[in-house]
């Protein structure tokens, strides 16, 4: 009966896809259950008492008893532009509304002894622009979907002191939609030192949109996840988690190719030899039938990394609960994307991203009132993963700060609502339209205008325990 | 980054990014705008033929580009201006010795002619062009209308469009328009005025491109830049110059053999005409080198290359007419207009620009402010431009760009 139960949540998980815009470091996400958010994400060293401990503080399964079962749903809704330099324009993103489900299961013994399985999204990414956005060369579309299935065990190593942990299953899918540059497209004809001459050597301007390509992708990884949780005194408690790295490597990928009309033609005397007139579109079609743009296979390969986060929680204050965070991600394994397919004539693609590990403060304070609803209110503050050379449309990170409130309202003995809201800020951040072709390009070089996120995220969670 | 910047850092944020929540969104300061002009030059855009392309020398490539007094005018404003860089040696290579004929050359290429061609340096692609002027355009290319001149470099320039469609992708503020000259100054250069634009074709190719630029940009504002004076243009000298025996002296050696003077050229109408250096290449060929400044004189000659005095006053009357009309465009959008004839006038005064070739000198034959082709500026002719548009742009629109060092 407890399998058809967890076959019917996996289904409803699925059914709701996975799509999301990064609201912590990277393509990072935090919206896992519902208390822990409301209270500014600082919830290792002061758990929520619910089963979405199994990713906050795997340790902390132990302070539960009997059954517990979660089940959340978290709204993004991103707002995110891009204002050229020299007023050449602002474009607007256009990204849908994301929904990020989780779903936890818990049962803690009489000993303390915890068992259970969480189904979350640590890391997930739509980023999405319009047909005439100027940077769609690097991205019209990416989309990365990852689900973390990690079956939790905890304990108690004595009356104060706990551990947990257990094996993660990652299961990732990635999509990338580019548009394709006829200015960076060789002609076939050749310049008086016998070199190729490309498209945009006759004047083609740059950002001539003669194609677009799609790369789609999955792939499954294996990690862990760790914590400890303790009471230093009646008034103070730490905890600890760390959840390692898992790298997808997406062999199965598919690439397709669209060819999108420019309309253009050559004029008289042109290098090709051509006659005025000819259509530009013509000179390049046989590259979707039988060249370099036909349908092919791809892979590439993306890391998800690890994160180890400590806190502390402090009771001291009648009927408050304060707490305080520290989290690091090891974003610096992310040194670049590679994207290899399968015809030589495209070999493989790379770009540069050389992420920094980031931190993260997080405070958080929780009121219960004589009703037992639980008022919580928080702050983070996030340094951004992507160096100044490294913000771009498919992640214009930045320094954010994300303010949250919550609320959680029992009913009865055995059920709780909780839901929390969350508004990110950020102040905006120089970066760039353009592939980076070589380490040598900086910063000043590449960046040719300013973009702006912020997000709305609304969470709710039902719990049940029994 | 070590962990305990990073741990300072998300620190900061915590505190810094706390303390600017009272702010309402994101910091559009960011984004980089010129600090002159007050908003108007946030966008400036350069239609026009080869003065404006920076052709220089009887060629183009990166260097002379740079030298466009667009390129100096774009740098004073602090905003950004991008052009169309042909990668060295050029399309085609600029002269670099007027006797010989040396074009730019660099080492281990093969000779460069006035065929040559290397093409847009691949490395400066862009979107957005600033600096759409073509070689050769003359009013109606603007717009690709009717009697337009399209050549190679309109494609390598404008890559399928027009100067106008070009221009608006730059979402102009300001714009400076230098058409016109090739309406006239071939024909003229040749003796031949009569086939120069009609007026009322030229108004009307004029206001076409007027009338779409402002139609893609309602606000945008500018100088229209009159038609330059031909009879100004060094690579005329005045017929007089052949009674001086050194000067004479001095075009044989450039012909390779003894040039005649008709009597014509040293007394009567054909001594008010005005003849063509480039006379000097067909010299070469003809079986008699001889100089003739009157038509009828002798069969056959005194007209291709020599502007006689009537002609002269056709020319001077059609570019009057060109220019009343650019001013009165001007006055009436509320542009600036800028007259070039005051600035060429004044540096044939102070010998920048010669009245007569110096056939001795193979670098400067024209002045110092005018290249090798006895038409186009040089570098310190583009400088001379620029800082007499700085002055025109300054007193129109009250603004303070800074003039350029001499």
């Amino acid at each position: 009966m407890k399998g058809n139960r967890f076959a019917r949540y996996w289904v409803a998980l699925a059914s709701l896809g996975i799509p999301a815009v990064v609201s912590a470091q990277g393509f990072g996400l935090n919206e896992i259950g519902s208390c822990a958010i409301g209270r500014g994400y600082a919830a290792t060293g002061a758990p929520c008492k619910d089963a979405s401990v199994i990713y906050w503080n795997p340790a902390a399964a132990s302070t539960l008893s009997g059954n517990s079962l979660l089940i959340a749903g978290g709204s993004i809704a991103v707002t995110g532009a891009f204002t050229r330099d020299s007023a050449l324009g602002r474009t607007n993103a256009d990204v849908p509304t994301s929904y990020v489900p989780s779903i936890f299961f818990n049962h803690t013994d009489a000993n303390g002894f915890a068992w259970g399985l969480g189904v979350y999204v640590p890391y997930g990414l739509t980023s999405q622009w319009p047909a005439s956005f100027p940077g769609r060369f690097l991205a019209d579309k990416a989309s990365i979907k990852t689900i973390y299935i990690q079956p939790n065990f905890a304990w108690k190593l004595n009356d104060n002191w706990m551990v947990g942990g257990g094996p993660i299953i990652g299961h990732s899918d990635v999509e990338l939609i580019q548009s394709l540059d006829l200015a960076d497209q060789p002609t076939g004809a050749k310049d008086p030192l016998g070199n190729p001459i490309f498209f945009r050597q006759l004047g083609i301007a740059r950002r001539t949109e003669f194609a677009r390509g799609t790369l789609k992708g999955s792939a499954n990884a294996y990690g862990f996840a760790l914590g400890i949780y303790g009471r230093i005194n009646d008034r103070w408690t730490m905890g600890a988690r760390y959840m390692s790295a898992l790298d997808f490597a997406y062999n199965n990928g598919n690439a397709t190719f669209q060819q999108v009309p420019t309309g253009l033609t050559l004029a008289a005397n042109n290098p090709l030899g051509l006659p005025a007139g000819t259509p530009v579109d013509a000179l390049v079609a046989s590259q979707f039938s039988s060249g370099a743009l036909t349908s092919q296979g791809g892979t590439t390969s993306l890391p998800h990394p690890d994160q180890a986060e400590i806190g502390f929680g402090y009771t001291g204050l009648d009927r408050w609960l304060l707490s305080a965070d520290y989290e690091w991600i090891g974003w610096g394994r992310f040194h670049q994307l590679d994207i290899n397919f399968a015809n030589p004539a495209l070999g493989t693609r790379t770009q540069i991203e050389d992420y920094n590990n980031t931190s993260a403060i997080r405070l958080g304070a929780q009121y219960t009132d004589h009703n037992n609803w639980q008022w919580r209110v928080g702050f983070a503050g996030v340094s951004a993963a992507a160096p100044d050379e490294t913000v771009t449309p498919i992640i214009p990170e930045q320094d954010r700060a994300n303010y949250t409130a919550g609320l959680g309202i029992p009913f009865g003995k055995t059920l709780a609502l909780d839901a929390s809201y969350t508004y990110v800020w950020t102040p905006g951040r120089r970066g760039r339209i353009d592939d980076r072709a070589n380490r040598t390009i900086t910063a000043t070089q590449l960046n040719s205008g300013v973009y702006t996120l912020a997000a709305n995220i609304v969470t709710v969670a039902l719990k049940a325990s029994f | 980054m070590s962990r305990l910047s990073h741990f300072v850092r998300g620190a900061a944020v915590a505190a810094l990014v706390g303390a600017a929540a009272s702010c309402a969104g994101p910091d559009h300061n960011l984004v980089t705008l010129p600090t002159v002009g007050g908003g108007l030059f946030t966008s400036y855009v350069a239609l026009g033929n080869s003065l404006t392309a920076g052709y220089q020398s009887g060629g183009i490539n990166d260097s002379t580009q740079r030298q466009s007094f667009a390129v100096l005018l774009a740098h004073q404003m602090g905003t950004r201006f991008a052009y169309p860089s042909l990668v060295n040696p050029g399309c085609p290579p600029p002269l670099t010795n007027f006797a010989t004929g040396a074009r730019v050359t660099p080492k281990g290429y093969p000779a460069s002619t006035d065929a040559t061609c290397f093409l847009r340096d691949p490395a400066s692609a862009t979107d957005v062009l600033n600096n759409v002027a073509v070689p050769g355009a003359n009013s109606a290319d603007p717009t690709g209308g009717p009697g337009s001149a399209a050549n190679a470099l309109t494609t390598f320039v404008l890559g399928g469009l027009t100067q106008a469609q070009r221009a608006l992708v730059a979402k102009p503020t300001f714009a400076t328009i230098w058409i016109g000259n090739n309406d006239i100054l071939a024909y003229a250069l040749n003796g031949t005025p009569q086939f120069a634009t009609p007026q009322a074709t030229f108004v009307s190719n004029y206001n076409a491109m007027m009338t779409q630029l402002m139609a893609g940009a309602p606000t945008l504002k500018g100088v229209l830049m009159g038609v330059v004076q031909v009879a100004l243009a060094p690579q005329l000298f005045p017929a007089a110059a052949l009674a001086n025996p050194q000067f004479v002296a001095g075009l044989s050696v450039a012909v390779g053999k003894q040039v005649l003077v008709h009597p014509d050229c040293l007394a009567g109408p054909g001594a008010q005409s005005l003849i063509n250096i480039q006379i000097v290449s067909a010299l070469r060929t003809a079986p008699v080198p001889m100089i003739v400044c009157a038509k009828g004189d002798v069969p056959g000659a005194g007209d291709v290359g020599i502007l006689d005095v009537d002609e002269q006053a056709f020319v001077q009357n059609t570019v009057n007419g060109y220019n009343a009309y650019i001013k009165a465009k001007a006055d009436s959008l509320g542009w600036a207009y800028w007259d070039p004839n005051t600035v060429l006038t004044q540096l044939k005064a102070t010998g920048a620009v010669s009245t007569v070739p110096n056939l001795a000198s193979s670098t400067a034959p024209f002045g110092t402010a005018i290249s090798l082709d006895g038409v186009h500026p040089s570098a310190s002719g583009h400088i001379a431009i620029a800082n007499a548009l700085i002055q025109t742009i300054n007193a129109k629109f009250n603004t303070s760009i800074p003039a350029i060092s001499q």
